[in-house]
């Protein structure tokens, strides 16, 4: 299997605050990678470092493009989306308007109709309400909207950060289940910072540990789930 | 004869039916004058979320070079006003880009502070460059003669006319509210511009190079000020270093009265605060004329009492 | 062991020392203006603290509770006018004018305020922006809802009243008192009145800032909802600084009518606005000493820059003057963010370093590097998937 997205040395922070201190990761081609950690371990901020939205240094290796140093505005052309935390839609933009803005980065205008209907397809939600304003959607279905606008980019790496938060758990379960749709039958490669680990883990093929800005443990889905201090802190059994 | 109603402090003559179409007029023409500054203040707002205090000088400022161009140089006066559009665009951007964006990590204050810092300079420099007397003549883009007005009604005195000046201050606020609701709507590039002001980091994350938004809205704030610029120059007659300051102020008004980022609204906005500009001294015997700031002022109280985010404003506004 | 910066423990006697020092500059620069300048001079000088007070105010507002106004010259100017017609018209002594402009000042500032600050961001600037062009219009109006401003305020012609040797019909003396040192000039005795309301002003001010009230205010501006939570009610808080702002500004402007004797509408327009944001701005927002500085140079600055023959643009005159501060508002913004306070600050930091008192020396080792506690987290961490 081939590396998508090789994190080297990762040190990552706001100002004079560092977050994350040498964090490597790899997340593999077609793969489901979780990360997982208490709050304040910083998550979030290893999505945004990969991103380039935080200061940053050490290597971020995107399928041999180096992006620490890059503008984050250029992660999207090279097939990186990403869902940000609190669900990052455009609230006075339509529901189409919203997905039309996902596929900013792309020329093939006729494709993007296409995807488009797919995204309705996938969410039948989102095209019962197209010409809605975002911001007057519910909850789970700004979360999906988030998704499906990522998706209009067509991308070969999706960072999701916190997927669940806020949902109500029938919402949740839907929603990993499109994940594991588009993982399984899309080949999208998914790498998802989440609290629920139960329900990560059931998609995730690994999964690493972050705790203070370092990552301290890492391992397949089935290793870490077996790990005593993974089922205290995360599983709650 | 009409029926004459001795209320005390109202004209009564304000309800002759010509005078009052007249001020009507007045009031929607004075209040196009306006929607054209609102909308220069909502183009940088929506995406910024900033007051750009030096906005009238520059369209001041853009106006002496129309007044250079078409005057001194005798240009023809549209293309003089084109190439300064044009001008005042690229100009827009980079002040955006060069003054505007560093300061935009630090203090709320510093880019309010540095757009005041422009004003000054501006004024000043207009003040050192063409001096502080007014201009004459005054650039002229619509026919605007004693006798370039439709008559519609003379079988009453006053007369009821339209000017030709009138027409095209409406002409103009028009086409603009087309064009910038064609560009805002139509193009991908609107859309860009407007999921910015949605939402600038998740515009990041899509691949919409933010930066160069922000410089669009100024760009597209300087362009509309240079055309307001020159036909408010022709509209009020008047053309001096200081003549936009009381102006951006209306438009202010107008944007805060619209909602500051509504198109629709800043129109609206403009053409209601001409009304009361022009309605409160004409109906009541006690308000001079020489108060229409004041006026302006109290409606600006009224709206924040009543309906905080304006009249189309999204409703982002947060009450502490 | 190193010599310099020398760290001085706040309180403690060396502290004490340098505040004394600060005091005697204080008192230097008084016996300079009065003694040393010539003495027509000490009615510029006078004008200028009386514009400090009036930034001073603004301080309040945009120091502490981070919001700007462009309006302080509305109530520099209802100050003035206040002063001035108690003065000519009703025979006040100036004294007792001070607590009716600063009260005026007061009820106008919570009326303006109540409604701009109730709405988080720019509200505030676009209504004080409305009251400074609005000021001048009232003053001259004739009929503002039937009110006939004009003929109290004296209109476009402004308002005179003689502080010096030559009596006004309704006699009014601001001529030195019989205990003034042999020598004083009338224009002696007004630095002097103005100068000691400006340092009462200066020590109640910062020891509002200091007190519970201003604490709260400051963290207001730097987190309005946690500043929320912990009790302080921003809409309260901000109009009262507001008003309070205002107050100080007013009575700014009641020593201003003492110190010009002549006023008129459009010494208090936008552009009077702009110079106390320029004065405070350019000597340091947040600070007490920046309203000071920013005073003496917005009343000298355009004075020494009329006397240069600048490269380009020759003599200035008038309107041009605001090209000098517009260039130094965008100067100061990008190279000194803090305004001549901090540059003075950054260059005392190399030699002397006020800290707060310290801590007994085992406290900070065991509190200070961040380093340990990570350090026990990975112990803890290492502990638990072990």
């Amino acid at each position: 299997m081939t590396t998508m997205l090789q994190v080297t040395a990762l040190d990552a922070g706001y100002g004079p605050i560092q977050v994350l201190r040498g964090v490597d990761l790899h997340v593999d081609e077609a793969e489901v990678v979780v990360l997982l950690g208490a709050n304040g371990a910083g998550k979030t901020t290893t999505i945004r470092a990969i991103c380039q939205m935080v200061d940053s240094k050490g290597s971020v290796n995107m399928c041999g493009a180096e992006l620490v140093g890059m503008r984050p505005e250029k992660m999207a052309g090279l097939g990186i989306a990403h869902v940000p935390q609190g669900r990052g839609t455009f609230p006075e933009l339509t529901v189409e308007e919203n997905l039309h803005v996902g596929a900013y980065v792309r020329k093939d205008r006729a494709q993007i109709r296409s995807d488009i209907d797919r995204s309705y397809a996938l969410f039948p939600r989102l095209g019962e309400r197209r010409m809605q304003l975002a911001g007057s959607l519910s909850g789970g279905e700004q979360q999906m909207l988030a998704v499906a606008r990522a998706l209009m980019s067509r991308p070969r790496l999706l960072l999701l950060d916190e997927p669940s938060l806020g949902l109500a758990p029938l919402v949740i379960q839907g929603l990993f289940a499109r994940f594991n749709e588009l993982n399984e039958e899309e080949g999208v490669t998914l790498f998802i910072v989440e609290q629920n680990a139960n329900l990560a883990l059931d998609i995730a093929d690994r999964a690493y540990v972050l705790e203070a800005g370092r990552i301290v443990l890492s391992g397949s889905a089935a290793e870490l789930r077996a790990n005593d201090g993974v089922r205290r802190a995360y599983l709650g059994f | 004869m009409s029926a004459v109603l001795a209320i005390p402090g109202i004209e009564h003559n304000f309800f002759t039916l010509t005078l009052f179409l007249q001020n009507l007029t007045n009031a929607l023409a004075n209040g196009a004058v306006y929607a054209l500054m609102a909308l220069t203040v909502v183009m940088i707002y929506k995406t910024t979320g900033h007051l750009n205090f030096a906005q009238g000088e520059m369209a001041m400022f853009s106006t002496f070079i129309v007044y250079v161009l078409a005057i001194e140089q005798g240009l023809n006066i549209w293309l003089a006003i084109v190439i300064v559009v044009v001008g005042s665009m690229v100009l827009g951007a980079a002040i955006e880009r060069v003054l505007i964006q560093p300061l935009e990590s630090r203090s709320v204050l510093a880019p309010v502070i540095l757009t005041l810092g422009l004003f000054f300079i501006l004024n000043g420099g207009a003040a050192t460059i063409w001096g502080t007397q007014p201009k004459t003549p005054i650039p002229a883009p619509f026919p605007g003669h004693l006798d370039d007005k439709v008559d519609i009604i003379t079988s009453r005195v006053p007369h009821f006319f339209v000017t030709y000046k009138a027409l095209g201050v409406w002409a103009t606020v028009i086409v603009l509210v087309v064009l910038l609701n064609l560009l805002l709507k139509r193009t991908k590039l609107g859309l860009a511009y407007r999921a910015v002001a949605a939402n600038a980091e998740s515009s990041l994350i899509v691949g919409i190079p933010v930066k160069r938004m922000l410089m669009l809205g100024w760009a597209l704030a300087a362009g509309i000020g240079a055309i307001a610029g020159a036909i408010i120059a022709q509209y009020r007659n008047v053309l001096d270093f200081n003549f936009m300051a009381a102006v951006l102020l209306f438009g202010f008004a107008a944007a805060c009265v619209g909602g500051f980022d509504s198109i629709m609204g800043a129109v609206v906005g403009g053409l209601l605060v001409g009304v009361v500009e022009t309605f409160t001294p004409a109906l009541f015997t006690f308000v001079g004329s020489e108060l229409s700031l004041v006026m302006v002022l109290l409606v600006i109280l009224i709206v924040l009492y009543v309906r905080p985010q304006g009249l189309f404003g999204s409703k982002r506004v947060e009450r502490v | 062991m190193k010599s310099l910066p020398l760290v001085v423990e706040r309180k403690s006697p060396t502290h004490r020392a340098f505040q004394l020092l600060g005091v005697l500059a204080v008192f230097g620069f008084y016996f300079y203006v009065v003694n040393v300048v010539e003495n027509f001079s000490a009615i510029r000088w006078a004008i200028a603290v009386t514009l400090s007070v009036a930034i001073l105010g603004l301080n309040i507002v945009t120091g502490y509770s981070g919001q700007i106004s462009i309006g302080h010259s509305a109530f520099f100017g209802i100050g003035a006018y206040t002063t001035m017609i108690l003065i000519a018209d009703h025979g006040w002594p100036f004294l007792a004018t001070l607590p009716v402009a600063g009260a005026l000042g007061f009820i106008v500032g919570a009326v303006i305020g109540i409604p701009a600050l109730r709405i988080r961001g720019l509200y505030l600037s676009l209504i004080t922006l409305g009251l400074a062009l609005a000021f001048p219009a009232i003053v001259k109006s004739d009929s503002f809802f039937g009110i006939n401003f004009a003929s109290i305020t004296g209109g476009s012609n402004g308002k005179v009243i003689s502080s010096g040797e030559v009596t006004t019909t309704r006699g009014f003396h601001w001529n030195p008192p019989s205990w003034a040192p042999d020598g004083w000039t009338t224009n002696d005795w007004v630095f002097t009145t103005v100068f000691v309301i400006a340092v009462v002003l200066f020590v109640l001010t910062s020891n509002l800032i200091r007190s519970s009230v201003g604490r709260g205010l400051i963290a207001m501006r730097d987190n309005e909802t946690g500043a929320a939570v912990s009790g302080v009610y921003p809409a309260q808080y901000k109009v009262l600084a507001f008003a309070t702002s205002a107050l100080v500004t007013s009575i700014g402007g009641g020593c201003f009518a003492l110190a010009s004797t002549t006023i008129g509408p459009d010494t208090f327009g936008l552009q009077r606005s702009i110079e106390f944001i320029a004065g405070l701005v350019i000597g340091g927002v947040a600070t007490i000493l920046g309203p000071a500085i920013g005073g003496v140079l917005v009343e000298w600055l355009p004075y020494w820059a009329f006397e240069v023959n600048w490269p380009i643009l020759g003599k200035l005159e008038g309107p041009q003057a605001g090209i000098l501060y517009g260039f130094i508002l965008v100067l100061i913004i990008f190279f000194m963010p803090g305004g001549i306070v901090y540059g003075i600050r950054q260059i005392r930091s190399k030699f002397v370093v006020f800290v707060p008192r310290l801590p007994a020396p085992q406290e900070i080792y065991a509190a200070r590097p961040a380093d340990v506690a990570i350090a026990s987290v990975q112990q803890t961490t290492r502990e638990r998937y072990q």
